[in-house]
Formats: structure tokens, sequence, C-alpha cells
């Protein structure tokens, strides 16, 4: 039973009953509107269309929840997971009310996870082999920095340390081998850390708060261990449970974790910025980027809250409201922009506007066709933007958007932001 | 319970993937539980009993017939933002709109045929794309196209844009029986651009100063006249959490003028218009200052609440008119009303002060949901649609009964109403945005809200003249409305009996609708005994 | 007692006409078809004596048409029998309001009086083209003849009035309709149009020619009368170029009165005398159009130096191929433009519909500018195919709102005296209508038997509902029946 109040459905009442209906949390803000293409951000109501499928919908029925009116059934489990915890209502409803509605939808995971009645069998399957391997493809965990080229210059003394993830551990390796490689250029003192275990957040974003809180646990420990106090990840995943769940897990605020947190392309861009890391070998490509969600909306600073409520509901003390923007969005594109030959183009919904890739929440693992329709969808975007790479930040997108390119039979390829600067380190990036 | 057989019917009509009865998905239709502080909402809101998504006109006939022929009660719903536009009672069809999102823009010709589930945001991008725009209404962009020119439409951009109901062109209307109306330009074509006649103006049916709220059938189609604008793109750009428009300074700027005065600030707006110049006007209340100031509601009440004297004297003497001028045909044509309203306001005695060159409320309104940001609910209690002068005496009386409401009502320090001048300045407009604690639950800051809210605030709208919104058709007792015309509520009645005998369109309909809320509940039924002994 | 007993209870014995020779004055129309004889005619000058005639209408079921001037100038006759409501005693011009710019004026005000009584304050209205020195103001507003300033977004100039339903019961539109209009505490003014409620009775009434209800007085808009201005006239010789000129012109919102017009009808409009048209036609170009700059009232020269450059750099790119002209040929100087535009026909002249051939058969229709070309071909063709010389067609184009829609009118010219003629022109006249309606031509103001016919025969959806409304609002049928579609 998770004892933490600010992960309890309870807590959200009032955030849901505020609700007035706007649908802030569904559309791409209005002043950024394009016109009748591309209105949503939310995934789940554009392939769903019921309102049940979106953030105000979910406030009335977790309000039913609570109410003892709806219970936990097949078709409700479907249509609290059928959601990509993308943010896009966490930085619609904060543009204008402060109501934390994202929350409601983690709480109602962790109440149906109380209740026994979740996570859901694909979501099971991922934890279980977590549970078992360290791992959510159940390989071997020993085996987990094979990857590490030979050639890394890795620290024994590091200030940071890379946490490269499953994803990149065991499937896309190239990626892992590509941000070593960019943090060789840049010249930090780095390492990764040995017993290195999934980051969690398929557990988390699964309702099971307290196999995430273990989780969070193991892993920080694990940090602790080589002396380092910056976790650099490449994975946009990864760096949001890092630096937004496990203080949120563990009751704490990221500005009171004992490591800091920084996406690859922080510090890439700061080395290029410098001269340290040298682009010589021209990307000869029209590129967009697509903003990965858990980068760009999901990853402001957790600060936990237990107070009260005074007139009008304000916050006693003043909450500190998470509103989705000081995400990671400016670097990667500025990493883009200094690669030589490379045109940019920008998606037209980026930024705090990105469509989630389909895959988050752990809809990859239990909707895959609600994730090929979603990455469809923003592939057809990218193509209609005229480019011939869409690139992320994040190898869930990069996974996702590929086999929805591969099994549409598009020519537009499909990149990870470190395969792409890895090109134009050493040209051996293999695009 | 509405019967399977119909549920079957309607799922042959649209497929089995645009209709539900599946509880889950039901309660997210739920028209209670939300921040709409409304009686309608809060004593008649309840859940649907199907949600069908129909894509077109021929889909939604057919919906209306075969709920005709089993007398179900249906509710047409595009974005859902009212209170109106959920299930009120039991038993209820729910069409949701999402899907008709179709939208056909004529740039030369300076329309737009739009679906139901159409938003303002969507038309005004598409519309900045050929030089043109429209008026997003005060509600916000968020809000449908149709609904709102059938209802509401206004916005300082008004000014200069005329009144919502001179931009609903060709019309594609399922009448409450099933039969489809074409009107307009519709009427004759394929063609939308044009809104009136064949002989007398049906639209009259349609809309007056407001609107039937769905219960006279729907509205499946719409062309809307979109209005010259500039042709220089607004660039959206985000700092912290809000969004808005840089404008182009050399073509579209603000100005915020100090007036010395209520009546200068009148004036101004009144030379302002006989001058032809200008495309929005309005007055800034201080609190909306406050709010876009602070950076959340605990800011906000720490600032708001503090040193009362002096905000009393802020709100008093600090009286802002926010003009917006925009050269449509050139960047002389800026110039030269620049030069026009620096000269009114220095023959007024007006200060220009510093204005950022941006927007996020107007040409695309993306902070109408602050209204919920204070006290987590807000009506808009007061409306005064006439000149300008009768608007502004009519809101100096309304503050004063509103001090003796207050609270419940939360403390604006004094505040006369938020007005702006209408259609090139032959209108006026006033609105009092009104807040009360939606958290607090006492019954008698309830009843003490009911009396101001349905009893008195209506009866003074009625001796001072005023076009009360949507209370209008809503108060309780009718203080104004039947009296209206004189007769209009008896004219208004016959056209529903006509149109709609079995009631089925959007129940219990506008007419009545608080009396028969207002009864159920005692202390309220009691308030209006009282007053109607008066 | 006699329904004449009873009217003249009302109205008095002066005021009751019975014999049809003193009818004609009520009953001469423009039609190529005969007019129908009512039975009585009924002036009155009071809100409440009119209400009474409607009562006794309504309760006789006896029809009854409303008229404000006497000037029926298009299809516009009385229905056979029945009681004409005549208003045009009620003259009453009040509330000259500069503020909220408007006017009351009472139904039976005409175009040549409230022109001149709004010149004394430098105010207008803003005013079809041309319209009869003594036809209604409130008529033309009513029936939506279309402005010749496309500038101001607002199509609909009436503001509020005071109206009797058929059923003669009294009604107020707008914020007009508020309890206490025009008493002590309240404020209202009725400048705001709409309502009350969700029905709008000023828009059932519009284009309605009476067959809705009454109307007795209106708040009407006015405009400042520009003291400068900057008139201009350019030459076409294609009315797809002139369009498309009109297009640019309008997107920019540059100018006040703006129109297109062929050389027959401009020749009409300019000539002295009938016998000089056809002179000065053969020096106008095909096509002209017309556009006033005018100041406004605060730094009026810079106002219309802003504008004329936006129009010198549309000509630019729009109409290189021709020049903006200070003189119309044959005409003289376009500075006399305005006072000619701004001012009624005097009464004391033909009509300048009337005078190249002593009568003329209007047809017009709205649609989109850029389709006018193409109606204009298929009119001249049939009127060639039937024997109607194209040259005596006059054409306007008015475009409305900003160029978003436009009047499109033909006037067929002929000889009221030569029967073979007017034969042709009725051919022409309905043969037109069939064929641009097949061409989407909106006939929004269906005037007359063969046009109302045809068009309503089209138009299946509307003309239900429209007998629908008109059911719920005039049960017995009374007001002008046999008129559009009842």
């Amino acid at each position: 039973m998770v004892d933490n109040s600010n992960l309890k459905l309870e807590e959200y009442r009032l955030d849901m009953e505020s609700c007035p209906g706007c649908r802030g949390c569904i559309w791409v803000d209005h002043i950024f509107c394009t016109g009748i293409k591309y209105p949503y951000r939310c995934p789940s109501i554009y392939h769903e269309t019921f309102d049940a499928y979106s953030c105000m919908g979910r406030n009335k029925i977790a309000i039913g929840i609570l109410n003892g009116e709806v219970e936990f059934t097949p078709k409700m489990l479907d249509i609290i997971y059928k959601c990509n915890l993308c943010g896009a209502c966490l930085a619609g409803c904060k543009r204008n009310l402060d109501l934390d509605t994202d929350m409601v939808l983690e709480a109602l995971r962790i109440r149906a996870v109380e209740e026994g009645v979740a996570p859901i069998p694909a979501h099971k399957a991922v934890n279980d082999k977590i549970a078992e391997s360290g791992n959510r493809y159940g390989a071997d965990n020993s085996k987990r920095q094979e990857w590490l080229p030979s050639d890394a210059k890795v620290s024994d003394n590091p200030d940071m340390v890379y946490f490269a993830g499953c994803n990149s551990s065991f499937k896309n390796k190239q990626l892992a081998i590509a941000t070593t490689g960019i943090l060789d250029a840049a010249g930090v003192n780095y390492a990764l850390f040995s017993g290195e275990k999934c980051c969690g957040n398929p557990l988390y974003e699964s309702g099971d708060a307290d196999a995430a809180k273990k989780q969070a646990e193991a892993n920080i420990a694990a940090m602790k261990a080589t002396g380092a106090s910056t976790i650099v990840t490449s994975c946009a995943e990864c760096f949001k449970v890092w630096k937004v769940d496990y203080p949120k897990l563990l009751d704490k605020a990221t500005k009171d974790m004992d490591y800091k947190v920084v996406h690859i392309t922080q510090v890439a861009i700061e080395k290029i910025m410098d001269g340290t890391i040298k682009l010589d070998h021209p990307v000869n490509m029209r590129v967009a980027y697509h903003d990965s969600c858990k980068l760009t909306r999901c990853s402001d600073d957790w600060t936990p809250w237990h107070g009260e409520r005074g007139k009008y509901a304000v916050t006693i003390p003043q909450k500190t409201f998470r509103r989705g923007i000081t995400g990671v969005i400016m670097e990667p594109r500025e990493v883009l922009a200094s690669i030589p030959g490379i045109e940019f183009k920008e998606m037209i919904r980026n930024g705090m506007n990105t469509m989630c890739c389909g895959a988050g929440g752990g809809a990859a693992d239990a909707f895959p066709e609600y994730t090929q329709d979603i990455a469809n969808h923003r592939l057809d975007e990218a193509e209609d933007v005229g480019i011939d790479a869409l690139v992320s930040s994040c190898p869930y997108c990069k996974d996702t958007f590929e086999k929805a390119a591969k099994d549409g039979d598009r020519s537009i390829k499909c990149y990870d932001i470190t395969q792409v600067l890895y090109e134009a380190i050493t040209g051996k990036g293999g695009l | 319970m509405i019967p399977q057989e119909v549920y079957k019917t309607l799922e042959l009509i649209v497929g089995q993937k645009n209709i539900t009865q599946e509880k889950e998905i039901l309660q997210a239709y739920k028209n209670k539980d939300r921040a709409f502080v409304n009686p309608e909402s809060e004593l008649l809101g309840t859940t649907p009993d199907i949600v069908i998504m129909p894509k077109n006109t021929e889909e939604v006939q057919a919906i209306v017939k075969t709920a005709n022929a089993y007398k179900v009660a249906y509710t047409p719903c595009s974005t859902f933002w009212t209170p109106q536009a959920g299930a009120r009672f039991e038993g209820c069809l729910h069409m949701d709109f999402k899907r008709m999102n179709t939208l056909e823009l004529d740039a030369k010709n300076m329309n737009a045929t739009v679906g139901s589930g159409i938003n303002y945001a969507q038309l005004q991008a598409e519309a900045f794309k050929h030089g043109l725009y429209t008026v997003v209404s005060g509600g916000g962009s968020q809000v449908s196209v149709i609904p709102n020119h059938l209802s509401w439409g206004f916005s300082p951009l008004t000014y200069r844009a005329g009144l919502a109901p001179r931009r609903i062109m060709g019309v594609e209307w399922v009448l409450p029986d099933g039969e489809i109306v074409r009107m307009g330009s519709f009427a004759s074509g394929k063609d939308g651009f044009w809104g009136e006649g064949i002989g007398p103006d049906m639209r009259g049916l349609l809309r007056g100063h407001i609107g039937w709220l769905g219960s006279l059938g729907i509205v499946t189609r719409m062309c809307v006249r979109l209005l010259p604008f500039h042709n220089v793109k607004l660039k959206p750009m985000q700092m912290h959490r809000h969004t808005f428009f840089v404008f182009p300074t050399d073509r579209q700027k603000w100005y915020n003028f100090t007036c010395p005065s209520t009546d200068v600030m009148v004036d101004f707006m009144y030379e302002i218009a006989q001058a032809e110049i200008g495309a929005a006007m309005t007055r800034v209340p201080i609190a909306w200052r406050f709010i876009s100031r602070s950076g959340c509601k605990e800011n906000f009440w720490e600032t708001w609440l503090q040193d009362p004297v002096q905000k009393k004297k802020d709100v008093e003497e600090l009286l802002i008119n926010r003009v917006m001028l925009i050269g449509y045909a050139s960047q002389k044509q800026l110039e030269y009303e620049e030069k026009v309203i620096m000269a009114i306001a220095e023959k007024l005695g007006c200060t220009l002060r510093r204005t950022r060159q941006m927007d996020g409320s107007w040409m695309q309104s993306g902070d109408s949901v602050t209204m919920w940001y204070l006290t987590g609910c807000f009506m808009s209690a007061t409306g005064q649609l006439d000149s300008l002068d009768a608007s502004v005496k009519a809101g100096a009386e309304f503050a004063q009964m509103k001090l003796k409401y207050t609270p419940p009502l939360m403390e604006d320090h004094g505040d006369k109403g938020w007005f702006q001048i209408n259609d090139f300045g032959h209108s006026g407009y006033l609105e009092f945005i009104l807040h009360t604690d939606a958290y607090d639950k006492d019954p008698e800051l309830g009843l003490k809200t009911a009396e101001f809210y349905h009893f008195e605030n209506p009866k003074l709208v009625a001796r001072t003249g005023g076009l009360n919104f949507f209370n209008q058709v809503m108060t309780p007792l009718y203080h104004d409305s039947p009296q209206y015309g004189p007769n209009y509520g008896d004219f208004a009645r016959k056209v529903k009996e006509a149109f709609d005998p079995d009631e089925l369109s959007n129940p219990p309909g506008v007419l009545d609708t608080l009396d028969k809320v207002i009864d159920t509940i005692p202390p309220l039924k009691a308030l209006k005994e009282k007053y109607e002994k008066m | 007692m006699s329904l004449k007993e009873d009217l003249t209870n009302i109205a008095g014995a002066d005021c009751v006409i019975d014999d049809p020779a003193q009818m004609v004055p009520y009953i001469t129309t423009d039609s190529l078809w005969p007019p129908m004889l009512p039975h009585y005619v009924v002036s009155v000058k009071a809100l409440e004596d009119a209400q009474k005639v409607v009562l006794l209408a309504n309760e006789q079921k006896v029809p009854l048409k409303p008229s404000s001037s006497g000037v029926h100038t298009k299809e516009t006759g009385p229905m056979c029998g029945g009681i004409i409501l005549d208003l045009s005693k009620m003259k009453k011009i009040s509330n000259i309001d500069n503020r909220n710019r408007k006017v009351t004026i009472e139904a039976g005000v005409t175009w040549g009086e409230l022109t001149e009584e709004l010149k004394k304050q430098q105010v207008r209205t803003v005013m079809p083209l041309l319209p009869r020195a003594n036809s209604s103001v409130l008529v033309s507003s009513l029936e939506r003849d279309p402005w010749i300033i496309p500038m101001f977004e607002y199509g609909e100039v009436i503001l509020s009035m005071q109206m009797i339903w058929p059923t003669g019961e009294l009604f107020r539109t707008g914020s007009a309709s508020t309890i206490n209009y025009g008493k002590e505490g309240c404020f209202a003014e009725g400048c705001f149009p709409y309502g009350p409620g969700p029905i709008d009775a000023m828009r059932l009434m519009m284009g309605a020619q009476g067959t809705m209800g009454t109307a007795i007085w209106a708040n009407i808009k006015t405009e400042r009368l520009p003291d400068m201005n900057k008139s201009v006239f350019i030459p076409f010789e294609r009315s797809e170029d002139i369009i498309e000129a009109m297009y640019a012109i309008q997107r920019k919102r540059i100018g006040h009165e703006c129109f297109a017009i062929n050389d027959l009808n401009l020749a009409g409009i300019l000539a002295d005398k009938a016998s000089d048209i056809e002179g000065i036609r053969k020096q106008l170009p095909p096509w002209s159009l017309l556009l006033i700059l005018s100041g406004a009232k605060w730094f009026p020269k810079d106002k219309l130096a802003y504008e004329k450059e936006v129009l010198y750099e549309i000509r630019e790119h729009v109409f290189p191929f021709t020049e903006i002209l200070d003189v119309i040929p044959g005409y003289g100087s376009v500075n006399k433009l305005p006072e000619l535009l701004r001012n009624p026909w005097p009464a004391d002249k033909t009509y300048w519909k009337d005078r190249y051939k002593g009568a003329s058969q209007d047809m017009f229709f709205i649609t989109t500018m850029e389709k006018a070309p193409v109606f204009a071909d298929v009119v001249m063709q049939i009127a060639a195919e039937n024997g109607h010389s194209i040259n005596d067609i006059g054409v306007y184009i008015q475009p409305i709102e900003f160029g978003a829609g436009a009047h499109v009118e033909f006037n067929f010219f002929y000889d009221r005296n030569n029967a073979e003629e007017c034969e042709t022109v009725k051919t022409v006249y309905a043969e037109a209508i069939e064929e641009t309606l097949k061409m989407e031509a909106h006939f929004t103001r269906p005037y007359g038997k063969v046009m109302s016919d045809i068009v309503y025969e089209k138009t299946g959806s509307y003309t239900m509902l429209a007998k629908k409304a008109k059911k719920i609002f005039d049960p017995n049928n009374i007001m002008n029946p046999g008129i559009l579609c009842f």
C-alpha cells in the first residue's frame, strides 16, 4: 500500500472537481494552433475520440471511482491505460489553471494496482521481467554493459555517470555507443555504474509505485557508490524518472536529491559551443526534431506538497506547481542546428505542443495498434514538413517511428539525436 | 433507459465504433462534477444513457428522426463548454460532434464553412493563413464556432468586426423533428457565402441576442464570415506558462491609456469610434492586471487583498482604456490611426502607458479559462447590451448593489464592470464577471448568492434596461424576459411548440428552465415565493 | 358594423378610402404586371391606430398590407382586396443622436426628408444607389437594399424598432425591447439590434415585404457625413478586371462608396437629360468603377493620403493597364460624385432607371463577385436570343461587406407603351431568373409572383421553414397574402 499522500487519488479530488471542461488538456495551445489538420496534442483523444479518453473525461471518471459510482472494469482499465502520460494535459491545464490533473492520471493507475486490478497483463509481463532480471527485456543483466567500446574513456573517479537504460543497453546499443562517443569528444569525466538496473519507468507507469520505489532506491544507491553527482541519460524516459519520479516516489523534492540529472544534448551543446566537440563530418540531410514528451513536458522538477487548503482553495503552504515548462527543448535544436549539412525544419507540433510518439505510458506494451496509429499520425506530420529524417531524443520514440515507417513502407528515416551527433563528430554514426 | 432497439437503430446509422452505452465512457460525459457553478449542472446535471458521434448532417438527421420516432430526448454537444451542452435529465441521448470537423475556407470571398466540431483556434489559425481573421469569443479559443455564433460571440474585436449574428452566413440546420433546412445561400446552392433570405430572414428563428442553446434542433454546418486582416504573420511565443502572439508593430499595436475618470474613458471610446479608427477597445478591470501578473492563485490573493484602501483607490482611479489599432491596409494606416488616437487622448487628458506588444487573449483567446483561476468558479451575472452610455450607467448601479452581496461575492474593491464598445461605436457592452468561493459549501452563503444572482440582479437589469445574456431566458419568475418586447416569451414558446412539440431537443430548453430547477430546492423555492409576493 | 365603419371609427372618415380612383397613388407600381385593387386604404398617424387596424384585420381575417410611402419600386403591388395600411403620414424624425450615431424614424419618413434633416448635423445614413427621394427609408432598410458603402461590416442598419405582430400585439426589438424603454430610470437607448431572447423579430421582418408584421418606427444607424473626399473614376474594358479591382480595394478596407456599373446605367445617372444618355454612353468605357475615398473626423487629409497611396499600389499590382482618373468622360470632374451619390434621386426628376426607355424591369440577386461576369454573359445571351437588345440592359454590381458578396442587378429597359417589347422583357426576365437560379444565384428578395414562384419552388426546405414560421406569427395569414411563398 502506497503511503505517500502525493500519490493518492484522494489528494487530487479538488483538482478533478475544479476542471471546468475547457479541454486545454487535449488541444495544441491555442496560440500555437496551426489549423484543422493537427489540432490535438493528446494522442489518446486523437485515437479514441470519446471524451473518456481525455484528461477531462478521466477526471470525471476518477471522481466516479472515489464516489463509488464506477468500478475498475476491463473497459475502465482500457480508458486509464490507453494514455501516454505524455504531459499534454499537464501543460494544457497549467496554461491557465493550477490543477494537477496529470497527477490524477498517475494516481488512477496507482489506485488500480492497490485495488488489485492492475498492472494489466501486458505491463505485468514487463514488470515481472524487471523483477526477475533487472531489465525490461528479461535479458541477462550482467551483460548490460557489453556494448561499451573498449576505447571509451571511462573514468574511475567520475563526476558524471551515464545511465544508458534498458533500451540502449540491450536493443539499440548503437545509441549507447554514440553517447559514450559524444561524452568522450566532450572530454567529460564520466563512468557507467555497475549494478545499473531498469530505471523503473515501466513499473511506475503501470501504477506499481511500491516496486518503482524499490527500483529507485536500488539505482540511487548504485549511483552514489560511484561518487559522481550527476546522472546523464540519452533516454527521455530515464531522464524523467531520475529527475521527477524518483524524488516523487521518495517524497522528496528534486532539488533536495543529492544528484543532478542532465540529458546528453545538454552536455553536448555546451561542449559544442566552447569548441571542445568538433563537428567535422557534414550530415547532409533535411531533418525535423520530434520532441519526446518525457523530455519536454514531463521533466519539471518535482516538489512534494503536504498542506491544507485555505479560502478559495489556496494552498498553505504554497504549492510548487509543475507546469511542463522547464523541459529540454532548445538544446537538441541547438545541437542539430550546429551540425554542418543539416537543414532543420520544425514539426508542426513542436516544443510544448509536441505529440507523443504513441509509445509512452506503457502503451507500446499494452496497445501496440494504438501506438502504431499515433506514430503514423506523427509521421504523416513529419512528411508534411518535407524531411528526410525524423530525429528524436529517446530510443523508444526512435523504435516506434522506425517500426511504423517500415510497416508503412515509408522512405522517411528515424534516428536518435545521439546517432546524428556521433556521425557529425566521427563520421561513424552509420546513418 | 433508452430501449435497446433504439441503440441498435442508432448503431446502424453511425457504426459500432461511434456509439456507446458503456457506463465507463458515459461517466466522462456526466454533466455534473464540474466547475461550472450553475444550478442546471449542479442540480439537473446527470449522465447520458447513450453517447453517439455522427460524422455529417445526414447522420445527425437520421439520429434525430430516430429520436423522434421513439420519443427519446437528445443533447447536442460540440465542445461541452456550457452546462446546457450536457445531459440534464435521465434517459438522454448525447450527441458528440467531435467527428464533424470539416472546414472549407474561401479566402477570396472571406468565409469558411465549418462543421460543429471545429473550434475557434482552428478557424482563426486557418484564417490567418489567408490574411483574414474572425472574432474569437470571450469564451475562448476552445469554444466551438457554430454554437458560439448562435449564442454569443462577443469580444473586444467586436468593435470593428461587428456583431456575431451578422457573421452567420449559410446554415444547414436539422430541425427538432429531423427535417434538414438549408438557409442563406445554402438554400440556393452549394456555396454558403451569404446569410440572408430568401424573403424573410429565418436566421431570426435561430438566434436573437442569444440562442436556443441546442433546444431548437441542431446546426450541423455553418458558413461564417471572415474579415480582412493585415497579411503579416503573428509570431507565437511562450514565456513561462504564458503563450502569446508578438505583434508586428508596423501593422498592429496595443495602446493602453490611463483616463482621468470613467466619464472621460467613455468619451474617449466614443470619440475613437467617431474617428472611424481602431480594431478593438475595452476597459481593463484592475483585477485582470493582477491575474496576469500573478504567478499563481496564491500570489494573486496575497497581493489583491493587501492594502484595501489603496486597492479601492486604484479601482476608482486606474482607469485603463486598452485599444488595438491595425494597419489593415498599410503601415501608413497604422501611423495615421496612431496620430488620431494620440490627438484624441491629448484632447481628453488621457495618458499613454507602457504597453507590451503581445496578445494571448483576443486574436486567439488562450487564457479565457483564467476566470476559474481565482475562486474555482465564475458567473457572468450582469450583462448590458445597449449604448456604451447605458451600459456604464447601469454598471454603476450594479456596483452599488453588488456591495451588499460582498461576501459571498469576491472582494473586488468596488469595480464597476468590464465594458467595451461594439459595432464601430453603435453599441456598447458591459459585463460583471463575478466570483464566489466554489469551495465554500456554507448553505447560507449559497442562498445569498442565489438571491443576488437569480432575483436582485435580474430585477435591476429589468429596471435599468439591459439584455441580460443567457439569464434573460433563465431567470426565475421571469423578472425580465416575458415582459421584454413586451411579449417575447409567448412568441418564443410558440416557436418551440411548433418545432419541437415533444420537447426532445435538449430539454428542458431555455425557457422556464430555472424555475423548474428552483422549484426542486426548498430554500430556493421559498426565496422565489418571497419574491413572487414582492 | 361594416369593415369600413370600423376603419372609419379608428382613423376617421378622411383617412379611409374605398374609391378606386383615389387609390391610384397607393397601387401604382413599376411592374410589367397589372396592380391589384384593395378594398380600402386606411391612413393612420399613430401607433395605437395602426394596432387597432391590425387587430381588426386579424379578427375579421381580412388581408392587410402595410404601405410606408406608396412608392412601389419593385414588384410590391398590393394583394387583391383587403386593406392597405397607409403609414406615409408617420413622418417623425427624432433623436438624432450623434454620440451613438443613430436616428429614430417613423415608417413614412422618406430618403429625401431624412437626408435633408441629417445634413444639418453633418451626418448621413448609409444609402442604396440613388433611391427615390419619396421612398421610405424604413422600407429600404427592412428590404435589405444594398448600401453603396461596403466598408462597414454591418449590412443591417436597423438597431431596434417598434412593430406590430400580425395578431395585433405590439413588439419592440433589440434593446428597445426592455421593459421600461424610454422611461425614467431605464438607460436603454435601443442601440443593440438583436433579440430579445432567442428569436429575432427584426430579422423575420427583413425581406418579408410586409408579410410578417408592420414596422412603425426604427432606430437606424447614422454615420458622419465626410466633408473632405477624393473621388476616383476607373475605366475598364472587361468585367473580370473590374471585379478583381474591387476585390483588391475592398480587401484593403479603403474608401467609402464603391461599385461597378456599366456604360448604359452610368450614362443614365450622369446625363442631365434623357436625350444626353446615348452621347455620354459613347464616351464611357464598358465598365466603370466609382470610388469615393473619404476623410474622417480627425486629420482627413492624412487619411486620404494613405488611402490614395494604397489605391495606387493596388493599381500597380492588379490593374496596371488602366488609369485612375479625376474626370468622367462626358460628365466632368469626379468631385461632383459625393453630392450625387449621397443624396437620393430628386423626386421632381424622372427616376434614373426610367430615363432611357421609360421603364425598367429589374432582376437582381446576391452572388460572389467573381461569378458576376459569368452571370452577365448568360443574361446577355438570353436577352439576345429573345430579341431584347443587349444594348438596352443596364448592369450594376455592388460589393457588399468588403466584397464578401455582391448585389448584381440587371435592368431590362423597355418602352411601357410598346406591347411587344413588354412581352419580350417578360420572357427574358423569367428565363434569366430560371437560368441564373440554376447557376446558384441567390435571390434573397424575390419580388413579384413570377420571381417568387420560380425561386421558392427550387428552395423547398427554406420555403417549408418560412411557411411554418409565418403560421406561428400570422396564423390567419392576413399579412400581404399571395406575396413570396405565403
